[in-house]
């Protein structure tokens, strides 16, 4: 070879090789656009962190670890640290199985492409419109979230409604709805509080009724019963009235009849002698009845409610801990919002995990899989045997990413959670923002954060360097 | 956010707008030539731009526009407005005084920014600048505005939060005629509408700052300014008794879920504005609840949902308001309740909050803007346009649009010991102390607040350590 | 073994099938369920982003389906109406673009050129300053967001030019951010061009940027795509960088449009879903443009 001669070549013409070092800063000259980019924005940024992190607010006075100390004393954000570990502990190994499963599943069948790109598709959306999406898809409300409207159909198929729902999660209960004649029996039903015979009238007054509902059924004014003989002759009604909203117990014009009740006769003994329903002047009868006496009762059925909704946006612990101190729930509970949000995040990732897997698994021996079958494993087995534990180094790439993902989690609580749920949903990012930058800038405080969010990544970086320099 | 994502809400109100700004040139018309003094602040010309923030969006960022009108064409200044969404603008401005790129005026709406951007020397103080205009103000809001004797902001817009807003219509099918005073009388009233089969209170929580606003009106009313400047400043612990009687007050509403739409979870459901929708909603919608505890500046939120409320009792047509919402929507407000009869010696006092404007950057042109702005003239055009009550007493009343807007207002006047928003004045310390007003709203059982406002009083003790 | 047969392998073979001919319908079945399930989300904000602004808390989304005439894009039409009105709809989707496009141009082209030199120059610690790039990669970018502001601030001082609250603010942010993730990805493609080819073009007198324009660059565009999807994707969807660098820029961009919006949610769900759909609608046609490129980001991806 003779460099230094000259020759024309496909590179431009007449040339004279450049000398090793010249090509050398030619390639030096490449590199340091990209460089000097990271050493200004990520690398000197790094250091900056760590010695704001020591000092006060304003970044003018050495505290040494105060802002540590205030991290560690805050119930917040160490509420904060016990959301990330939750996630941690919960997200990396639940994506990766499930990016296991449908990427295993989806070999087998025809339309594995167009069942992949479906399940990759969320992986391109912003976390905040994802969030945003799930956001509705737990709202409490039933006509907006889809969860708890099949929550309320599944309850409403199991128990009706009643047209007079009393419903506990709203803090409303039968000792409130009961105003006159009748008080609660302990099992879901009214009863009237005295016995009546036959041939004599009884008048019972409930409250708390909204007018919509007395629309709905169609209720006409309340008329107060005449006494026939032989008969049981009976009311409930509205016991409110809106000319005298103070008075109870008598039946004034601008009171309404409750309609399509269920109300039985009881024996004294406690026995259903005969059952009937309101009509829309709210009025029953009881005929052909003997003699004795007898109480009403307002069935419980008439007070089923419908299902109230699960807060899944809320705060609500699923892990008891009450009496405990204020320190020690604020790290024991796992609040609803936490799990809303990790099912949203697998919604998101799974795609990713099961991508990577899909990718290491074609390139796995398939004529392993195939004698394993043979031999009459099962194919739980064969997963479980042979696939999983070839597949374990890419496994633990997609559990380390995620690892790594969900440390950093943020967009995901500000656009999900509620407002009064985010500092039940905070993790160590957001709470960086809350403390950090709203409210005015504390960058003391900030940054310690971000370098105890930088100390978390460390094993994760360390790991992948690991692996990397091994295949270098 | 910029208005114009607003446009739909926008286009059911640009009737009453239109209107409006006929009155508005009317109205300056009538302010020019009543009192020229108060443009003078403008009329010399002086041309070039002036960047401001503020926290006003959508229809509350037209009213701002049309107010600064007059500014603009007297003295040949471009206002360059950018409008921050609510709870924002804090950490904007910082972030962009931190950035080496403030706005030349920041309308700051609390006074704690105000102070931590004075000791960073990001502020240039304004009394020299507004010179006799500062006499527009009651002292205890140029004292609000004042850091180490020195003023360095302008009130420009104030919130009355002694407000409690309920829906007529509601009120009316519950049967009741005369308004509540006390507290003991609003729960009582709270039973009378549960009777009627309607859920009393929509009850505001969001991230927790509603939830603030009602305890501290608890606060102020039941122990008073004097200690509520105190707890502000951290002269009292938070576990005192005074502090256990309002968390009390509240655990009388809170602790009773069926007063509350949705009972506790549907409460800790809610967000600002729409705990507001639930009471007046938009055409098509009926009220769920009868009543929302927040400051005057829900007007602007009801407005938005349909451009037929009226304000007062009297409905669309001048009917009064009867039962059917549907028919005559109307709205309005009755102040926040002292806690009994026999405790009524605050019942004049009253808690507010402002927005503030500030010089982040002194030129000529923003130093004109501060001028103007605390001068009356611009006050008197967006009080004339409604969903607004100033802090500026050369704004007459009669510059407000109707009986409810004007009553607001001169609650403001007259207020016997005006304090500021407490938890704006905490600092870092705000959203923690947010999340423990929602921990009591969660559990208002005694042993919680107990524990809260122990939790209160360490957060005070690290938040003022700094 | 409980049958009997003359030929155990055969009919071990014909069970297996028969037993996975049974499994194959549950499956198919199965992963139909799984695929309407992941749909759900999707096809929600898409009706919610068709369906009148009234109907939001009234009426559930599903109801759609026995009453597809509530369906109108009469939200679409409000959004665009307003044009490109700072702070609308539109104006933040190109805001989007305007400051993804330089970002993922930039990323690709400075981390081609740096692995390029990683991988042909001859200088000495080239495989430890891979190694620390490998490290950055996994750096959270909470860690710069005050020391970046501060440096802003002193550049603006220094020269006039303050890039806080401008594009290029949050551009830079982004570029630094995506750098080392792209050093990696180029890197990683560039060793498995053959060193012989390059060094022969060396020998015939090509000059290093010639080689790297002429060879090294069409060989490695695939790569290049893939990291470009992959940083287009990224950016796109970033809602904390714009929050802080574009301070007080009238132009936003769409997630933090959408963000703006979640403060009153019932009022403005019409807004927001009719912002996220058009948000996920850009990302979405990328994403099935270039799935293959997307797909080999993501595999190399892996460690983000």
């Amino acid at each position: 070879m003779t460099a230094a001669t000259p020759e024309i070549t496909r590179f431009g013409g007449l040339h004279r090789a450049p000398g090793r070092r010249r090509r050398n800063l030619a390639s030096l000259a490449f590199l340091a656009p990209a460089a000097i980019w990271l050493l200004v924005v990520v690398v000197y940024p790094c250091f900056a962190t760590i010695r704001y992190s020591f000092y006060d607010e304003s970044a003018s006075r050495f505290v040494g670890l105060a802002n540590y100390k205030a991290v560690f004393s805050t119930d917040a954000i160490l509420v904060a640290f016990r959301n990330n570990i939750i996630w941690v502990l919960v997200f990396p190994f639940l994506v990766t199985v499930i990016g296991l499963m449908l990427a295993v599943l989806s070999e087998r069948i025809r339309w594995g492409t167009a069942f992949k790109t479906i399940i990759v598709m969320p992986v391109v959306f912003s976390a905040t419109a994802s969030a945003l999406v799930w956001r509705t898809i737990f709202d409490l409300n039933p006509h907006v979230g889809v969860v708890n409207a099949l929550e309320q159909t599944a309850s409403d198929f199991v128990r009706p409604p009643g047209p007079y729902p009393v419903d506990a999660n709203l803090g409303q209960s039968l000792a409130g709805l009961a105003s006159t004649g009748v008080r609660p029996d302990g099992h879901g039903s009214l009863v009237s509080i005295s016995t009546v015979n036959a041939g004599h009238t009884v008048e019972l007054g409930l409250i708390g009724v909204s007018p919509q509902t007395l629309a709905l059924l169609g209720a006409r004014t309340a008329r107060a019963p005449t006494a026939a003989p032989g008969v049981i002759d009976g009311l409930v009604w509205r016991d409110f009235s809106p000319s005298h909203p103070g008075a109870r117990g008598r039946v004034y014009p601008d009171e309404d009849g409750l309609a399509d009740l269920q109300v039985s006769l009881l024996r004294t003994g406690g026995s259903a002698v005969a059952t009937t329903t309101t009509r829309p002047d709210g009025q029953f009868k009881f005929a052909n009845i003997g003699p004795g006496s007898f109480r009403v009762q307002i069935d419980a059925q008439n007070f089923t409610s419908s299902f109230g909704g699960t807060f899944w946006l809320g705060s609500s612990s699923v892990t008891p801990t009450s009496g405990l101190s204020q320190t020690a729930q604020a790290l024991l509970s796992v609040p609803l919002i936490d799990i809303a949000m990790i099912v949203a995040y697998l919604w998101m990732w799974a795609g990713f995990a099961m991508v990577i897997i899909a990718a290491g698994l074609s390139s796995l021996n398939r004529e392993v899989l195939e004698a394993a079958r043979i031999d009459g494993a099962s194919e739980w087995q064969v997963l479980k045997r042979v696939t999983t534990p070839m597949l374990a180094p890419v496994l633990a790439v997609v559990f380390v990413t995620m690892v790594i993902n969900v440390l950093k989690v943020f967009d995901i609580i500000l656009n999900m959670a509620p407002g009064s749920s985010q500092a039940a949903a905070s993790t160590l990012a957001f709470s960086m923002y809350t403390h950090g930058f709203e409210g005015g800038i504390h960058s003391g405080l900030a940054s310690a954060i971000a370098v105890i969010l930088f100390a978390s990544v460390v094993p994760a970086m360390a790991w992948n360097l690991k692996r990397i320099r091994g295949q270098m | 956010m910029s208005f114009s994502v607003l446009l739909r809400r926008w286009e059911r109100r640009s009737v009453k707008l239109a209107a409006a700004v006929g009155g508005v040139v009317a109205l300056s018309a009538v302010i020019a030539l009543a009192d020229s003094s108060a443009t003078k602040a403008a009329t010399k010309h002086i041309g070039g731009s002036v960047t401001v923030w503020a926290e006003w969006t959508g229809p509350e960022q037209q009213s701002f526009e049309a107010a600064i009108t007059p500014f603009e064409t007297q003295t040949g200044i471009k206002v360059n407005y950018a409008g921050k969404p609510s709870g924002t603008m804090d950490s904007a401005t910082e972030t962009a005084v931190k950035g080496g790129k403030p706005p030349d005026v920041a309308i700051l709406p609390d006074p704690g920014t105000l102070r931590i951007l004075a000791a960073d020397h990001a502020l240039t103080p304004v009394g020299p600048i507004i010179g006799k205009e500062s006499k527009n103000y009651a002292a205890s809001w140029n004292t609000l505005a004042s850091v180490k004797g020195k003023q360095y902001g302008v009130w420009f817009k104030a919130a009355n939060k002694n407000t409690i807003w309920y829906n007529p219509a509601e009120f009316a099918a519950a049967g009741i005629t005369s308004l509540p005073t006390t507290w003991t009388g609003l729960l009582a009233d709270a039973t009378t509408i549960k009777a009627a089969g309607i859920a009393p209170f929509s009850l505001c929580t969001d991230v927790g700052w509603p939830v603030a606003d009602l305890w501290q009106n608890l606060y102020l009313k039941s122990a008073g300014p004097t200690d509520y400047d105190k707890l502000a400043a951290h002269q009292i612990p938070w576990t005192s008794p005074t502090v256990t009687t309002a968390f009390n007050l509240l655990a009388d509403l809170v602790g009773t879920p069926s007063d509350l739409l949705g009972g506790t979870s549907g409460a800790l459901s809610s967000t600002y504005p729409g705990c507001v929708d639930k009471v007046f909603p938009a055409p098509g919608s009926l009220p769920q609840a009868a009543m929302v505890i927040e400051a005057d500046f829900v007007v602007n939120e009801i407005n938005s949902n349909s451009s037929n409320y009226t304000p007062g009792l009297k409905g669309t047509g001048g009917a009064t308001c009867t039962a059917d919402a549907s028919k005559t929507p109307c709205y309005d407000f009755f102040a926040f309740p002292y806690p009994s009869a026999s405790d009524s010696t605050y019942a004049s006092a009253l808690q507010g909050a402002g927005d503030v404007a500030t010089l982040t950057k002194s030129t000529p042109q923003s130093r004109a803007f501060i001028k103007y702005l605390a001068s009356p003239e611009g006050g008197a055009i967006w009080a004339h346009l409604g969903g607004f009550t100033s802090p500026n007493k050369g704004v007459p009343l009669s510059a407000y649009p109707d009986p409810v807007t004007r009553a607001d207002a001169k609650e403001l006047v007259d207020a016997k010991g005006f304090v500021f928003s407490l938890d704006d004045l905490q600092g870092s310390w705000e959203p923690d102390l947010w999340a423990d007003m929602l921990s009591v709203v969660k559990t208002p059982t005694a042993a919680n607040i107990a524990a809260v406002e122990q939790t209160m009083q360490a957060q005070a003790t690290a938040a003022g350590i700094k | 073994m409980t049958g009997f047969s003359l030929d155990p392998e055969l009919s071990r073979a014909r069970r297996i099938r028969s037993r996975m001919h049974l499994s194959r319908s549950a499956l198919n079945l199965g992963l139909g369920a799984v695929g309407v399930l992941w749909l759900v989300p999707t096809i929600s904000l898409a009706v919610f982003s068709l369906r009148p602004e009234g109907l939001f808390d009234v009426s559930g989304w599903w109801h759609v389906l026995t009453a597809p005439t509530q369906l109108t894009l009469h939200n679409y039409s409000a959004l665009f109406s307003q044009g490109f009105a700072a702070g609308g709809l539109l104006d933040s989707t190109l805001t989007s673009l305007v400051i993804t496009l330089p970002a993922t141009l930039l990323v690709t082209a400075l981390a081609s050129l740096a692995a390029y030199s990683l991988v042909f120059g001859n200088w000495r610690g080239r495989d430890v300053a891979f190694l620390v790039t490998v490290g950055l990669i996994v750096v959270p970018l909470q860690v710069a967001l005050i020391p970046v502001l501060e440096l802003y601030r002193s550049f603006g001082s220094l020269t006039g030019y303050n890039p806080f609250g401008t594009f290029a603010g949050v551009i830079i942010f982004h570029v630094g951010f995506g750098l080392p993730f792209g050093i990696f990805l180029m890197r990683n493609f560039y060793t498995g061009i053959p060193r012989d080819l390059v060094e022969a073009a060396r020998i015939e007198g090509a000059r290093e940027w010639t080689l790297f324009r002429r060879v090294v660059v069409p060989l490695g565009l695939p790569a290049a795509a893939a990291l470009a999807v992959f940083q287009f994707i990224w950016v796109w969807n970033d809602l904390l960088v714009a929050l802080i660098f574009l301070g007080g820029n009238p132009h936003q961009t769409l997630t933090l449009f959408l963000f703006d919006q979640t403060r009153s949610l019932a009022a403005d769900y019409w807004i927001i879903s009719t912002g996220a759909m058009v948000s996920i609608v850009v990302p979405l046609g990328v994403f099935f443009a270039f799935q293959r490129h997307f797909v080999r980001g993501l595999l190399a991806g892996a460690v983000k």
